[in-house]
């Protein structure tokens, strides 16, 4: 292992491609340039409209800073909305700008019409670092946690203080897959599961190649790859979403992986023995033809 | 004999109390020590470094640009830790004499913190701290961790960290609470160490 003569650069986003973009960042600079100013709105008591447009221009302009906050459940939310940062910064600071004004947006097949709980949240999650001040970003997470529920949000399905710590905004895999086929214009296919690893015998090969045209999703055990504990536990269950940047090998048969989460990418050196271990799943999806 | 037994049950299933009070003051030194280095040598260039094994040796170095982390898993003192630490214009030897003290002190992480106060990034130092004595009998591990402000804080007449921006709520960091150890570092247990 080793980083001398690392083939992977700086600017590289071997994931994205200009001709399967919808709409560009420009235009949606034009566009909130065009909104020029929002008043306070009672439907978002806490979001503060100035900062709202802010983050909306440094969602379009940034879109890898997008941050899900620190100490949050949060993480299913950022890796997908790398799709509309990327692909659609238009169509998503239209939707937001929408959403703020008249408490109700469409994106997708889905009609987002959040309660007056999340409304009052919106703005008011602190401790979470970049989040603290990013007024669009909260709406947003709590939108889609609000109104996508699995099997892991039965017992805590209406939103109370603290909950975005808790079960109330986990998702589980199939959940996962089922927001980015609703929300986006995605064919979108998935291997693995919330407790089996998906069966495939050679990981780098098989992702590699899916990486080839299409955008993919690891749904990874994240208590191995970012230890928080000292513990040896033998029961491995997946927590955490990651987009899948890159992936390369280095001569000595190292395995590098790029991903992106937190706002940032991550490059991890890992053997393809412990790249079998932490994927639990993984989403792979392209475009439908515009 | 019946009461010995629940006594030396909740004797040995509670942590060293004495270990929180006691450890940072014998440390004190050292640990401002490897604030202030840490600090220095993060202005130079962004990281983090995590201590991931029993005998202190296996590290964890995240190496932090403005688009990309970069996480290298070294053993202290092998050659490709060194080489890398050239590669990327670190401080060699500062960074090798951190790493010396991060293990006298049983430090298995240290970090830059942001927090937000009126909109406004502050950065604080988080150490946390994997010692023998915070482990208990049929309790999970526990780690000490060390928040040092570069600023006096406020606290409650409990000794718990306050929010400087409305001086009533209580700040959480990663999640927990905190408690004074002096104006400027306060400590929390925690059950991960970062």
């Amino acid at each position: 292992m080793g980083i001398v003569g690392s083939p992977w650069s700086l600017s590289a986003n071997p994931v994205y491609r200009d001709s399967m973009n919808f709409s560009t960042t420009k235009e949606a600079i034009t566009y909130l340039d065009s909104v020029k100013k929002l008043e306070p709105n009672n439907l978002w008591p806490n979001v503060d409209p100035d900062l709202f447009l802010q983050n909306l221009r440094h969602f379009a302009t940034k879109p890898l800073n997008f941050y899900e906050g620190k100490a949050t459940n949060f993480c299913s939310y950022s890796a997908l909305t790398y799709i509309p940062l990327q692909y659609d910064p238009l169509g998503f600071s239209r939707f937001m700008v929408t959403l703020y004004k008249t408490g109700k947006a469409r994106m997708g097949k889905v009609e987002f019409q959040p309660g007056e709980a999340v409304r009052n949240e919106a703005g008011l999650l602190r401790y979470k670092g970049a989040l603290d001040i990013s007024p669009a970003g909260q709406m947003w997470f709590l939108c889609l946690a609000s109104y996508f529920k699995g099997y892991l949000n039965f017992f805590n399905r209406h939103y109370n203080k603290g909950d975005e710590n808790t079960l109330w905004a986990s998702t589980n895999f199939a959940k996962f897959n089922r927001m980015l086929r609703k929300l986006f214009y995605l064919k979108t296919r998935a291997r693995g599961s919330d407790l089996i690893r998906p069966w495939i015998s050679d990981e780098y090969t098989s992702l590699k190649d899916k990486m080839k045209d299409h955008i993919v999703f690891l749904y990874l055990n994240n208590r191995l790859l970012y230890k928080k504990k000292h513990i040896v536990t033998r029961l491995g269950i997946p927590t955490h979403y990651v987009l899948l940047m890159d992936l390369f090998q280095s001569e000595d048969g190292t395995i590098n992986i790029v991903y992106w989460d937190y706002g940032r990418k991550t490059l991890q050196q890992l053997d393809a023995k412990f790249l079998h271990k932490i994927v639990y799943g993984i989403t792979f999806c392209h475009f439908r033809k515009k | 004999m019946i009461l010995l037994i629940p006594a030396f049950w909740l004797g040995s299933c509670s942590y060293s109390k004495k270990f929180t009070h006691t450890y940072y003051q014998e440390n004190d030194t050292l640990f401002q020590s490897i604030k202030r280095r840490y600090k220095n040598l993060y202005q130079e260039h962004p990281f983090s470094v995590a201590i991931k094994d029993k005998s202190f040796r296996r590290i964890a170095f995240e190496i932090l640009t403005d688009s990309i982390k970069y996480v290298y898993n070294f053993e202290i003192g092998e050659q490709r830790l060194t080489d890398t630490l050239f590669k990327y214009k670190f401080d060699v030897s500062g960074i090798n004499s951190l790493l010396s003290d991060m293990q006298r002190l049983h430090c298995t992480w240290i970090t830059n913190l942001d927090y937000y106060e009126n909109g406004q990034a502050k950065y604080l130092v988080f150490v946390s701290i994997r010692h023998k004595k915070l482990k208990a009998f049929l309790r999970s591990e526990k780690y000490f961790t060390l928040a040092f402000f570069d600023r006096p804080r406020n606290y409650d007449i409990k000794g718990r960290l306050l929010d400087n921006q409305d001086g009533k709520t209580l700040q959480r960091i990663n999640g927990g609470l905190f408690f004074r150890i002096n104006d400027r570092v306060c400590y929390s247990l925690s059950a991960n160490f970062r």
